[in-house]
């Protein structure tokens, strides 16, 4: 009895407390990246409503517009053009970013004006659409769809709270998992080809990791916007960003840091969508915000592996967003 | 009125009792378990907030997700104390809901430091590692002389203030970066060295600043007043229901206090019935038995009245034959009647004749007094004054009087209102009664008095035997009133002149009452109700 404790146990608890400092070995050496898991839970009674929801132009005054206007989820999530355009027809001071993926960062708008998905959307509703929400009720009350689905699952039918709260949940169930970069990140070391790969070491050697990292690859912190050189463009009117919220001085021209999942289908870029190409994109990031001029070979390799995040909706990849004006 | 009382004062007492019941419970028990749960929460929230900020300052954070989860949990944990918080009252409530408040800022600063944190950190990791890599490339290639010594300078400049932070080691790494500065105009390859220092020395300070702000006890200190102000507001609340459970405690007190008084009125009201009910079957006892007796009463009265009739006829008999059977014993020697010898007889007869004589009044007056018991009749109705009807009784008695007390009072109230009902009998009721209490008297110097009274409350007028005698004995007081019960067989009493006066005074619609203590006398009441004219008529005269 004695031998089976000495010969069979004591290895094998040395293994597994081998096994298990190995496990948070590897967990310490982990990437600052990470994939996207490829479910998400979510009510999907509660999403389906969101999603008619998302869909219907009964939320904005003149029965035009709808959330998908400028989110379109099969132009990636997002209208393509440098700046969004209201209802009205004005523009708007920023560019449009895409909604998939919303619910990976912290915070929303270039500005970080609105910390959860509800108060996004109800800031919109009636900041952007400028409709007021008794209206917004009273034109889904005349809907018996939306009432009796509603009634069915929500305690207390449609109110605005419930409203904001289908239309988080669609927000929360529009991920897109299942890129080939978190494919690699789930150990499938060959789905990146050798530049793309060496594109992620350049990424992570240049510093550009250390904005975008975590589960959205950016989208969890601001950041000045110009660190080595003033970025105000002489064209637009200056943004100032983050410090219309807050007041404090070292928030101007501070913008919310975006996410780059998608970002291949996503252009144009920036907050005020001025740069349409990508590979002038990150080489303006690593000037301005690295204070480098990036090699063109490094850049390019850069935007290859930038491609490998682009990810997939209903299981189908996100298609480029062709820059067009609206009719 | 009566009846819905105690029924109103039960479910009065019992309503108290459930009010003070609700009131007794601690306050606010789920309410205070979820903010306490919030509260520990946020603590552990807090913690991982710390810990994550300090390992992204150790660069060993990966990235910056846990951090913003830990922001979120925090504002809903804020969130949570604040919504729950409303629902609390009273003093010690505002108190809560102001350090919630104090809470909330530290939070919200703390929030706001952690985002500068994570954006001037990430600049500073970057500009740490262009410098070192800066460093390296000029290093290896430069070494014409004051360059060389130049970046050597900063290099233990930035190496020095990296450790220490010191304001001289600042000062050092500053003039170094502005002569690098200087120089990189001609050498334009040592311009990253510059900036990137530049941006190092900038950053470090904010973050390090920033990290202490954020890893200060200020919110700890929130937490810790807001925990003591949720003891405090639970205390408070524990006294509160204790207060109210001591009045839960007292009301139960008086409910059973009320309860065990309905109880006693019961058995009280209980006893009365019972007495009554035995006053019921006595009275139809009395009625049975008079029935009975004035049927026997007639019987023995007709043989009696013969017996009566022939012992006078059979004394003057005896009168005349006397005289024939002297004759005849003068002239013959000796004869006997019933074998006794006639010398002897002659005395004896005569006094076996009065004897007889003497038993036949004897039981006609026995019959007479159980007639008057059995069937006193109603007479005539009159209106009367007791004090002339006292008078009168007292008048009949003068002899016996003198005979037994030194002592006899007399007391009569003015003004008596009149009675109606049969006089003679009232005086029968006066003449027992005083014979009674005299007759109870061991020696002459032990007093009688009457009295005579008028109760206004009970519309009656009333009179008082009062004697020093002897007393009755407990266990006779109920009996009086029974026929032939007597204490005075020896002296010849019937035991029936109680009951003639209870039967009078009944029908008088009257009340008969004796008091008594064995060894110091008794006292006779009787009152007879008046009739309201006789009241008016008695307030006339006494308001002249």
């Amino acid at each position: 009895m004695r031998r089976f404790w000495v010969h069979v146990l004591i290895p094998v608890t040395i293994a597994g407390s081998l096994a298990f400092l190995q496990r948070t070995g590897v967990a310490q050496t982990e990437e600052p990246i990470r994939p996207i898991p490829p479910k998400v839970g979510f009510d999907s009674d509660r999403a389906a409503i969101g999603e008619r929801l998302f869909h219907d132009v009964r939320l904005s005054p003149g029965r035009q517009e709808s959330c998908a206007s400028c989110h379109p989820l099969d132009h990636g999530g997002m209208d393509g053009l440098p700046v969004a355009m209201r209802p009205d027809g004005s523009s708007h001071l920023r560019n449009t970013p895409t909604v998939f993926n919303a619910a990976l960062n912290t915070t929303y708008n270039w500005d970080g004006v609105a910390h959860t998905l509800e108060s996004h959307a109800d800031r919109i509703i009636r900041k952007l659409m400028k409709i007021s929400w008794n209206e917004v009720i009273a034109r889904l009350r005349s809907d018996s769809d939306y009432t009796s689905a509603f009634r069915a699952f929500y305690k207390d039918g449609l109110t605005r709270a419930n409203i904001l709260d289908a239309l988080a949940t669609f927000e929360r169930s529009i991920i897109t998992p299942n890129c080939r970069f978190d494919r690699f990140l789930r150990g499938q070391q060959d789905t990146l080809t050798e530049r793309e790969a060496r594109g992620y070491q350049l990424f992570k050697r240049y510093g550009c990791i250390t904005c975008h990292q975590g589960i959205n690859v950016g989208g969890n912190l601001y950041q000045k916007f110009g660190v080595f050189k003033d970025m105000a463009s002489h064209k637009a009117p200056i943004d100032l960003g983050r410090i219309r919220i807050t007041n404090v001085p070292r928030d101007e021209e501070v913008f919310r840091v975006p996410s780059l999942r998608n970002v291949a289908v996503t252009a144009p870029y920036f907050h005020d969508g001025r740069e349409p190409d990508l590979t002038k994109a990150v080489e303006t990031m690593a000037k301005v915000q690295l204070g480098k001029a990036l090699p063109h070979e490094h850049a390019d390799l850069i935007v290859e592996f930038l491609r490998t995040l682009t990810g997939e909706f209903r299981g189908a990849l996100l298609p480029a967003c062709t820059m067009e004006v609206r009719p | 009125m009566i009846k819905g009382r105690p029924f109103a004062i039960v479910a009065g007492l019992v309503l108290l009792l459930t009010y003070l019941f609700i009131e007794s419970r601690p306050p606010d028990h789920g309410v205070r378990a979820l903010m306490q749960q919030a509260l520990q929460n946020m603590q552990l929230h807090e913690a991982e907030l710390n810990r994550d900020v300090l390992m992204a300052r150790a660069g060993l954070l990966r990235n910056y997700d846990s951090l913003g989860r830990s922001a979120r949990e925090l504002a809903d944990d804020v969130e949570t104390l604040k919504v729950q918080s409303t629902v609390l009252s009273g003093k010690k409530a505002g108190v809560i809901r102001n350090e919630i408040a104090a809470l909330s800022a530290g939070i919200q600063n703390k929030l706001t430091w952690v985002e500068y944190l994570k954006s001037d950190n990430a600049l500073l990791r970057n500009s740490v590692a262009y410098f070192n890599q800066s460093m390296r490339s000029v290093g290896v290639e430069g070494n014409t002389g004051r360059r060389s010594i130049e970046v050597a300078k900063l290099s233990h400049a930035m190496l020095q203030f990296v450790q220490s932070q010191e304001p001289g080691a600042k000062k050092e790494a500053q003039a170094a970066l502005t002569r690098i500065s200087a120089l990189s105009k001609e050498q334009p390859d040592l311009k990253p060295l510059a900036v990137h220092g530049q941006v190092v020395v900038k950053m470090l300070a904010s973050v390090d600043a920033l990290l202490a702000h954020v890893v200060s006890p200020s919110t700890g200190d929130h937490e810790e007043a807001l925990q003591h102000a949720m003891l405090a507001y639970a205390a408070e609340g524990e006294r509160r229901a204790q207060g109210f459970r001591l009045l839960l405690y007292l009301v139960a007190l008086v409910l059973l206090a009320y309860v065990l008084h309905l109880i006693a009125r019961l058995r009280a009201r209980a006893r009365e019935l019972r007495r009554k009910e035995m006053q019921l079957i006595q009275a139809n006892k009395m009625t049975s038995l008079g029935t009975l007796v004035s049927s026997i009463a007639h019987e023995i009265n007709n043989p009696n009245q013969i017996v009566l009739m022939n012992s006078g006829v059979l004394a003057s008999a005896w009168t005349d034959a006397a005289v024939v059977l002297d004759n005849v014993r003068n002239d013959q020697a000796q004869f006997s009647l019933a074998a006794i010898p006639y010398c002897e007889m002659r005395e004896t007869i005569p006094q076996l004749i009065q004897e007889i004589e003497d038993g036949a009044r004897r039981i006609e007056r026995i019959v007479s007094d159980l007639k008057t018991f059995a069937r006193p009749g109603r007479g005539i109705q009159e209106r009367f004054h007791l004090n002339d009807v006292v008078q009168r009784a007292l008048r009949l008695l003068t002899h016996l009087v003198h005979k037994k007390t030194d002592d006899f009072q007399l007391r009569l109230a003015d003004n008596l209102p009149y009675l109606e009902g049969n006089s003679q009998q009232i005086e029968q009721v006066i003449v027992n009664l005083v014979i009674n209490a005299l007759e109870a008297l061991p020696d002459r110097r032990r007093s009688v008095t009457v009295t005579t009274y008028f109760d206004a409350t009970r519309r009656a007028v009333g009179l008082d035997v009062q004697d020093d005698g002897v007393g009755i004995a407990e266990e006779h007081l109920s009996r009086l009133g029974e026929p032939f019960f007597t204490t005075k067989e020896a002296t010849g009493g019937t035991g029936l002149g109680l009951a003639i006066t209870t039967t009078l005074i009944r029908m008088h619609n009257g009340r008969l009452d004796f008091v008594s203590t064995p060894g110091k006398g008794t006292r006779a009441r009787i009152e007879l109700p008046c009739h309201e004219q006789a009241l008016e008529f008695v307030k006339l005269e006494r308001d002249g």
